[in-house]
């Protein structure tokens, strides 16, 4: 609610950082992981954990040579104002695309997991509503939204773990190597777009502490990439693959099978909060995010204008696909397959930018 | 088109014209007399009716557009010469007739008995005209005959009047200055030379003294109330730990603090807060550990309020939090002064208000709230178990009744088959959808707990049980409600009185119905949605400057002292986020006899 300038801890930014890479092993996008590694599919988030954080890498060295500034402004710098609309309308896409689609996809898992009766539109109106009123109250309220809600996540995340340990096959694990190691590497970096959300932290650079942005890079995405790994072993170990890639709503299903003697049955809802708040964060990051593109692509001081502008768009995007299976495909071929390669291409652009400018005398600022 | 413009005029808007208002009994019954009154009223400024029906109406509306300022405008011309006389500071006179001319137009004297204007002569030779100015009922009359009349009136002749004041090789300066050192035998004592301060003094329970030839007065302490004197807490009751309450005398409240912080470096300042009564308060805070930004705010906020009325804490609390529009108190008041020093030593500042037995404490977190000094007072264990206790009820007064609106409309599947049956069996009866019957049941108990307050003690509590007992029970039996609710409803109940402080009680009692509402329309879904928007909110929330959630959001230094109760060793740190100049309130090792030998201490001893 403030105007001033925000102040992001470290440990809210890791946490939102990760929260943003893995909220989407909550939906449906995990079996897509699942058929490029089969029994393997376990080491793909790993490789590509691997490669986020050479992403990581290039996105801090630049943040760190034009400190005090985020992804837009440097690039505006660097390339002028044209060049950087271009790179901005791809900052704006992954983030749009993304909560859009994210919407559509939770709402379906809601309408069809709890709420069978109630209209999809209204289903995606409360999500919406929840996540634009708290990034309307500014970064602040959302990275420490995240910080506070974490606990309940990370230890729900947890206890579904725990709690299907009896069921665990661990002969899954074998042929160790899946479909072979060369389609393994090629399922992993057809995944890489996983961890495209690392664009969070060229936005949020100015607010960390100056020294602490790779800190808090490479901590959120390893601990994103283990959520991800989590979620992506847990229904390997439960229903072996390929029945794992078969399911619709792989993490629902896991808690669906949960079952403590005969009183602790159906338990799916006592996980709801995972999938609810998980969703919720992920909504109010990208509206943030969004609104913080625009507001400084048009140098303005407040994202506040832009958050319900974003929300508007957000829900429009949302019911673009015209069932959840289109969904999940447009959100496995656009973000997750080609989006982290289009932002090193963006990154590697503006660090030879830099570099040519520095070469003319531009020097660091 | 009249009766267009008739139709207009009741369609279109018109600012309302104030009504004056007739203060004499029964004018409005007599036909015609109430037009002619109001005229009347008007200082005779009645126009001539005319001759057409529309110009008879609007000089209607224009006889009542007067006020009561006109009505009265030679009163309010005085009331604004006193204010002039007030707010400009305007000095006394040399003359005490003129003195005593200015206190009566002021106090409203002759109308206003309370206030008494005494005329004495100091005995002095040759004696002089004086006059004592004192509110009576105040002020106290021992005091006054004792250390100031019989003083000046009987006392004041027997001193060697070569010694007096005004000869060669007296020690006094003139009379004034005779009277202040010699004759007034008067704790405290203090000079002005302002009608405003007279004025302010003796409305807070001191004489003044005004001597003719003087453009000055004494102001002599008498005050002379009755009060309350220290009892036990009503509200904060503990069973291990001290039983001092605060009271409604300010100079008691601040002692009651001091008795506790033996230390030189507590300052309590005093600062006037309103303007028609102003009020005094006092900030006390730890020279050495309190953030001088954070007293400098507290004193900016209290300084700066323009109320006329601001005589409670309650009141006050609105006038200088962060957030008005947020539910949660961003303000911690306590009647114990205990907890307020406790406080104090942590860095935070107390505000202590006259007249008042709660005293405030800023800055203050979500955490703070779910605390009661009992904590610290038994062993560590026992203090967590009874906060996560707590805790406890605060997620059953909050969200209980909403789970069960939402359980039974949209996740009958979460319940046991057998539970479940049970259940349905309970509520086969009942016509109504659940969120009607919680509705029901959950404003009838806020009914029982708002009349068990407002009825008188000695039939409250019986009223209070037989109305929830046989609401209860005849609801069941009437088959409104399901027993099943009973049952939600009285844990909830027992979970909103496990809050420990009454504001932020009520503020999640009120907050309950939002999300009964939310879970009628949407599940648990609701529930979360608002869940979510609530935890925005909360971590968006400050209190003077410092985050309601922290330490656990924005992630700060945590001791061992928030979420639950550490051992009292273990709590080496003060809190981050009020930055106290110094952060250590005990060394690392605190326990030092662990570390020294028995022989060795004690070698000193006889």
């Amino acid at each position: 609610m403030s105007r001033q300038q925000p102040v992001v801890g470290v440990s809210e930014a890791i946490t939102v950082l990760f929260i943003f890479i893995s909220a989407k092993v909550l939906l449906t996008h995990i079996i897509l992981v699942l058929h490029a590694g089969m029994n393997a599919a376990w080491a793909i988030p790993i490789l590509d954990t691997a490669v986020a954080l050479l992403g990581v890498w290039l996105l801090v060295s630049l943040l760190d040579r034009y400190s005090g500034r985020d992804l837009v402004q440097i690039g505006e710098h660097l390339t002028g104002p044209y060049v950087n609309l271009l790179f901005s309308l791809f900052y704006l896409a992954v983030f749009l695309g993304g909560a859009g689609l994210a919407l559509r996809a939770a709402s379906e898992r809601m309408v069809a997991g709890f709420l069978p009766d109630t209209p999809i539109s209204v289903v995606a109106f409360s999500f919406l509503l929840g996540s634009t009123v708290v990034s309307y109250l500014g970064l602040e309220a959302v990275t420490r939204s995240a910080r506070f809600l974490a606990g309940v996540l990370v230890v729900s995340a947890l206890a579904l773990a725990v709690l299907t340990v009896p069921m665990w096959q661990l002969h899954v694990f074998f042929p160790l190597w899946g479909a072979g190691p060369w389609k393994l590497l090629l399922g992993a970096l057809a995944n890489t777009g996983d961890f495209v959300q690392i664009l969070l932290l060229g936005l949020i650079a100015p607010f960390l502490p100056a020294s602490k942005i790779k800190h808090v890079g490479v901590w959120g995405v390893v601990i994103g990439g283990f959520f991800i790994f989590l979620f992506i072993l847990l229904p390997l170990l439960i229903f072996t693959f390929p029945a794992a890639s078969e399911l619709t709503l792989p993490s629902f299903e896991v808690a669906r099978i949960i079952s403590i003697g005969r009183f602790g049955q159906r338990l799916e809802i006592v996980f709801m909060p995972i999938w609810v708040f998980g969703n919720l964060i992920f909504l109010a990051i990208s509206l943030y995010a969004g609104a913080a593109v625009l507001t400084s692509l048009c140098r303005l001081n407040d994202v506040r204008p832009f958050v319900l502008a974003v929300a508007a768009l957000v829900m429009t995007v949302a019911f673009v696909p015209q069932n959840v299976a289109q969904t999940t495909y447009w959100s496995h071929r656009y973000l997750s397959q080609y989006s982290f390669g289009v932002l090193v291409v963006v990154l590697l652009f503006l660090h030879a930018a830099g570099a040519f400018k520095k070469g003319r005398g531009g020097g660091k600022q | 088109m009249s009766w267009l413009k008739t139709l207009l005029q009741y369609l279109l808007y018109h600012k309302p014209r104030p009504e004056s208002t007739v203060f004499q009994a029964g004018i409005e019954d007599k036909p015609g007399q109430a037009e002619t009154g109001l005229a009347g009223g008007a200082g005779g400024r009645r126009q001539p009716q005319a001759a057409g029906g529309g110009g008879q109406k609007t000089s209607g509306r224009k006889k009542r557009g007067y006020s009561a300022r006109e009505k009265f405008s030679g009163q309010v011309e005085e009331n604004l010469s006193i204010e002039e006389i007030l707010q400009g500071e305007v000095k006394l006179a040399y003359s005490l007739e003129e003195n005593r001319r200015v206190l009566a137009k002021i106090f409203h004297v002759p109308q206003n008995k309370d206030v008494v204007l005494r005329s004495l002569s100091i005995g002095t030779n040759p004696p002089v005209k004086a006059l004592l100015v004192f509110i009576d009922g105040i002020t106290n009359a021992q005091v006054q005959n004792l250390a100031i009349l019989q003083p000046l009136m009987v006392l004041s002749g027997l001193v060697d009047e070569r010694r007096g004041a005004g000869h060669a090789g007296s020690v006094y300066r003139d009379l004034f200055d005779r009277v202040r050192e010699a004759l007034l035998p008067n704790n405290q004592v203090a000079e002005t030379d302002t009608y405003r301060r007279v004025v302010d003094d003796v409305l807070g329970g001191n004489s003044a003294l005004l001597i003719d030839g003087f453009n000055q007065a004494l102001l002599l302490e008498t005050k002379g109330w009755h009060y309350r004197s220290v009892g036990t807490p009503q509200v904060e009751a503990v069973i291990q730990g001290p039983q001092e309450a605060f009271t409604e005398q300010i100079r008691i409240n601040t002692s009651l603090v001091r008795k506790i912080i033996r230390d030189p470096a507590l300052v309590t300042e005093f600062i006037k807060v309103g303007k028609s009564s102003p009020l005094q308060c006092a900030v006390m805070y730890m020279a050495n550990l309190a953030n001088p930004d954070l007293v400098r705010e507290v004193k900016r906020r209290l300084s700066n309020i323009r109320a006329d009325y601001v005589q409670e804490t309650g009141l006050m609390e609105q006038m200088i939090e962060d957030n008005p529009y947020y539910p949660a108190p961003q303000v911690l008041r306590t009647e114990r002064p205990d907890r307020v020093a406790a406080n104090i030593m942590e860095g935070k500042v107390g505000i202590l208000v006259g007249g008042n037995p709660f005293a405030m404490v800023v800055p203050v977190t979500f955490w703070d709230l779910m605390q009661v000094p009992e904590d610290a007072y038994v062993r560590w264990p026992f203090g967590s178990f009874m906060r996560l206790i707590r805790y406890a009820g605060l997620f059953l007064a909050m969200l209980l009744p909403a789970h069960y609106v939402a359980i039974v409309g949209y996740h009958q599947e979460f319940i046991p088959t057998d539970l479940l049956l049970a259940m349905t069996g309970s509520r086969e009866k009942v016509p109504f959808p659940s969120i009607v019957e919680v509705l029901i049941m959950e404003l009838s108990f806020e009914l029982i707990r708002e009349a068990g307050i407002r009825i008188p003690g000695t039939v409250g509590t019986t009223l209070g049980i037989i109305g929830a007992l046989i609401l209860g029970q005849a609801a069941v039996a009437a088959n409104i409600v399901s027993p099943i609710l009973i049952i939600v409803v009285a844990v909830t109940a027992l979970g909103s009185f496990a809050i420990p402080n009454y504001s932020f009680s009520v503020s999640i009692r009120v907050l309950r119905f939002v999300y009964i509402f939310l879970a009628a329309l949407l599940g648990l879904l609701g529930i979360l949605v608002g869940f979510f928007i609530h935890a925005g909110l909360l971590v968006s929330l400050k209190s003077f400057g410092s985050p309601f959630m922290a330490p656990a959001v924005p992630v700060m230094r945590k001791g061992h002292d928030y979420f639950l109760r550490g051992m009292a060793w273990q709590q080496e740190t003060r809190p981050d986020y009020v930055e106290p100049l110094q952060e250590r309130r005990q060394p690392r090792i605190s326990r030092r006899w662990l570390y020294t030998r028995r022989g060795r201490q004690g070698g000193d001893g006889p």
